[in-house]
């Protein structure tokens, strides 16, 4: 694996440990996602990439029982001190919501007996 | 079903079908890892339980397979991302959301009132304001304007504990009652 990928695979780690975060989605679009995992032996979910020395990192989560901007905040910090480079340029995309209260469907609450 | 993939996993709705029959075993990464995916396969769980549900009432009856497949297919254009919304921006920090994630989150709000199955939602997110229309099934025995008003009051909840935002209209249609029967 080359260094942007050991790297962003500690990203990943960092971010799930953020507290409201639910889930790490693939941030990169599919063709760049088998580039990274063909030549960089990279299947890591979060996206870095390395120009001049600095970093641009794109993250994507599932954020569940919190406020989304918080959370997203904080994972874009947690992202900096991990990269050590507070100058990061550091994206987080939400890309699924889920509210603070448990589902209560009636229509599927049940469960097969 | 439709042959274009979902999200960016370069997989089918009928792939995905087929993933989820078989308990997601194999685990395949490609459809994990994709929210529009993730959406898809939650929603089949529901509504699979909800099959299991109807035929154990001896319910099912009249129900057809093409409403399964109508609402997963709602479900699959719902959660496209579409744009990326922005909850806040420095110079070198961008937050976003996706339109497809609040839209999931509205659908899981309507689905979370008792008697409730959300057919369709569609969002408009302009300047910090969201607005949302609903088409939904009942429950045959809940009050509609009750039901109504529930999922409103449950989808305002939803968005404004979410994010800054200030909640628009929230448009509730009643398309459709379903019967259920009692349990003995």
């Amino acid at each position: 694996m080359s260094g942007t990928g050991e790297l962003a695979a500690r990203v990943d780690a960092a971010i799930r440990e953020v507290p409201g975060v639910a889930e790490l989605y693939f941030a990169a679009p599919l063709p760049a996602r088998l580039w990274r995992v063909a030549v960089e032996r990279s299947e890591a979910y979060t996206s870095i990439a390395e120009r001049d020395g600095a970093y641009d990192v794109t993250a994507s989560i599932g954020v569940e029982r919190a406020r989304a901007d918080t959370v997203a905040g904080a994972v874009a910090a947690r992202v900096r001190e991990v990269l050590e480079q507070p100058e990061a340029t550091v994206t987080v995309r939400v890309s699924r919501l889920s509210a603070a209260r448990p589902a209560r469907n009636g229509l599927s609450a049940a469960e097969p007996e | 079903m439709a042959t274009e993939t979902i999200g960016e996993s370069g997989y089918t709705l009928e792939d995905l079908s087929e993933y989820h029959d078989r308990g997601r075993v194999p685990a395949v990464a490609a459809i994990d890892g994709d929210p529009q995916c993730r959406a898809v396969l939650d929603s089949m769980d529901r509504l699979g339980a909800l099959s299991r549900e109807l035929v154990e009432t001896d319910a099912a009856q009249g129900l057809e397979e093409s409403w399964f497949e109508q609402i997963i297919g709602e479900v699959a254009r719902e959660s496209r991302a579409g744009r990326d919304l922005p909850l806040g921006a420095d110079d070198d920090v961008r937050v976003v959301v996706t339109e497809g994630a609040v839209r999931g989150l509205v659908r899981d709000a309507g689905d979370a009132v008792d008697g409730v199955l959300v057919e369709r939602v569609d969002v408009a997110v302009e300047e910090g304001r969201v607005d949302v229309a609903l088409t939904i099934s009942v429950i045959y025995g809940h009050a509609l304007a009750d039901v109504a008003a529930r999922v409103r009051a449950e989808v305002h909840a939803a968005i404004s504990e979410s994010a800054a935002w200030n909640v628009g209209e929230i448009d509730v249609t009643i398309d459709a009652l379903r019967m259920r029967e009692e349990r003995s």
